[in-house]
């Protein structure tokens, strides 16, 4: 009788009342907003987009500037950075020969085989510049936001990627803006959780699924990969558009280590990411053709 | 210095934290130190104005992240900055606090946002890294930037919040 007058008595404390209901909304509030939400409410959006508009203007002429400093300090590596690229476009002047040649013939091909219009279009997927506009500095929830929207037609779940490779996929959209999550925040284990089927440019049999990132590395990691797979050290990954939410053929990186996986059946790799997640400043957002059709 | 400036001058240190003090962060760090400028200036709302207006300020500059940066869940921000404001203030309000008292109680409430933050993550399956690792990989590097603009902007906030203060009060009187 006396412990229970004593929890009325702490119940009728207000404050602890008070934060107690709080918590409780606040842990509906969190569960309601952790799935997958395809449009969000009009506080959000307003919230989200006004903020953002005014980010823009701070974030490009911060980086201009750093950019001014670092390319002073850089200038020896950028020399050679320069003579890189020149050999570069040596080799990709010969390559767009070969490329053009390739093409006719493929296009050749189809007409020949009867492609449906359908199946023609399916990789001709459309790279849309953005500028990235503000970073979250949450160790957790690394997101950064870019300059395009639904009303851009972004969708959630579309791949981001620089010229180096993939960075990550849309998580939340705005109108105007929307979040991108990069592929450093895969996790087998989470609620939402999202894996890339994979495979080697070198090898087009290869197959594996990278689901995992490991922070204390830095490096995805690539399961499932089966025992007799050529895969091997130094072979560039790509996505192999398998699991319907990456494109195909989206560079993601190159092969560190390749060992027995935890159960012994299938191989693990290491992957070391091709793209630079800090300090973005311009992304493509691919983006499917025709995405209602596709979308299952 | 007065009232009306607290707002805007929030405002500003939000849009800094997000856009300019990430290309301020050296290369190895980034990604790991999280600046929360917004934050500090919430607790010293705490410690020299009141807890009400701590609560206010954390709450809503904390919805504001949530919503601008919403990847995972909401709320995680607007609930810790807002809660632990206000503690700060229903401990401490009123008192004489010198400059070392404050810089250590910034440091404690800034590593206890931090640790119920990956808490909340933690609980939520967002991250299945230990505590030990997120420990010494963010919130140690974090706190010495967070105690560093403690420091920094010591005099000026005190200032501006305990006018801000003693203007309440000579209203209420």
């Amino acid at each position: 009788m006396g412990r229970v007058s004593e929890l009325f008595r702490i119940f009728r404390n207000k404050k602890l009342f008070v934060l107690l209901i709080v918590l409780i909304v606040f842990a509906a509030i969190m569960g309601f907003s952790l799935g997958q939400r395809d449009k969000l409410t009009w506080p959000e959006n307003f919230v989200g987009d006004t903020v953002t508009f005014v980010q823009q203007w701070f974030y490009k002429p911060a980086g201009y500037l750093a950019g001014l400093f670092e390319d002073i300090r850089k200038m020896r590596e950028i020399y050679r950075e320069n003579e890189e690229l020149r050999t570069t476009v040596a080799r990709y002047a010969r390559d767009r020969v070969t490329y053009n040649r390739i093409e006719l013939e493929n296009e050749r091909l189809k007409e020949a085989l009867e492609f449906k219009e359908r199946q023609k279009r399916m990789f001709d997927y459309e790279y849309v510049i953005a500028q990235v506009v503000a970073v979250s500095q949450d160790p957790l929830n690394p997101t950064f936001k870019i300059n395009l929207g639904s009303t851009d037609g972004i969708r959630p779940d579309m791949a981001v990627v620089t010229t180096d490779g993939l960075v990550g996929l849309v998580s939340r959209v705005f109108p105007l803006y929307s979040t991108v999550m990069p592929i450093t925040q895969l996790d087998s284990e989470s609620s939402g959780a999202r894996a890339i089927s994979a495979t080697v440019m070198e090898h087009k049999e290869s197959f594996g699924v990278i689901e995992d990132y490991d922070t204390q590395r830095g490096m995805l990691v690539m399961n499932r990969i089966a025992e007799n797979d050529p895969l091997s050290k130094d072979d560039v990954v790509i996505t192999s558009g398998l699991g319907g939410v990456y494109p195909y053929g989206l560079v993601i990186g190159t092969v560190e280590s390749r060992q027995v996986g935890d159960f012994g059946l299938t191989h693990t790799a290491y992957i070391k990411p091709a793209a630079d997640f800090d300090r973005l400043t311009e992304v493509f957002v691919v983006v499917p053709p025709d995405i209602e059709e596709a979308a299952p | 210095m007065n009232k009306k400036l607290v707002i805007p001058l929030m405002v500003l240190l939000f849009m800094l934290e997000t856009t300019v003090v990430p290309w301020l962060i050296p290369e190895p760090m980034y990604g790991r130190i999280a600046p929360h400028f917004v934050f500090v200036a919430a607790l010293y709302a705490g410690l020299y104005a009141g807890r009400h207006q701590a609560l206010l300020l954390g709450f809503f500059f904390g919805l504001v992240q949530d919503i601008v940066f919403y990847g995972h869940l909401l709320g995680v921000h607007s609930l810790l900055m807002g809660v632990i404001a206000y503690l700060t203030g229903l401990l401490l309000e009123g008192k004489r606090i010198p400059m070392l008292t404050a810089l250590a109680v910034i440091g404690l409430a800034c590593f206890l946002y931090d640790a119920a933050a990956y808490g909340v993550y933690r609980i939520f399956r967002v991250t299945h890294e230990t505590f030990e690792f997120v420990l010494l990989h963010s919130i140690a590097p974090s706190l010495f930037l967070q105690i560093g603009f403690a420091l920094a902007v010591y005099v000026p906030a005190r200032r501006l919040f305990e006018a801000k203060a003693k203007k309440n009060a000579d209203e209420a009187e």
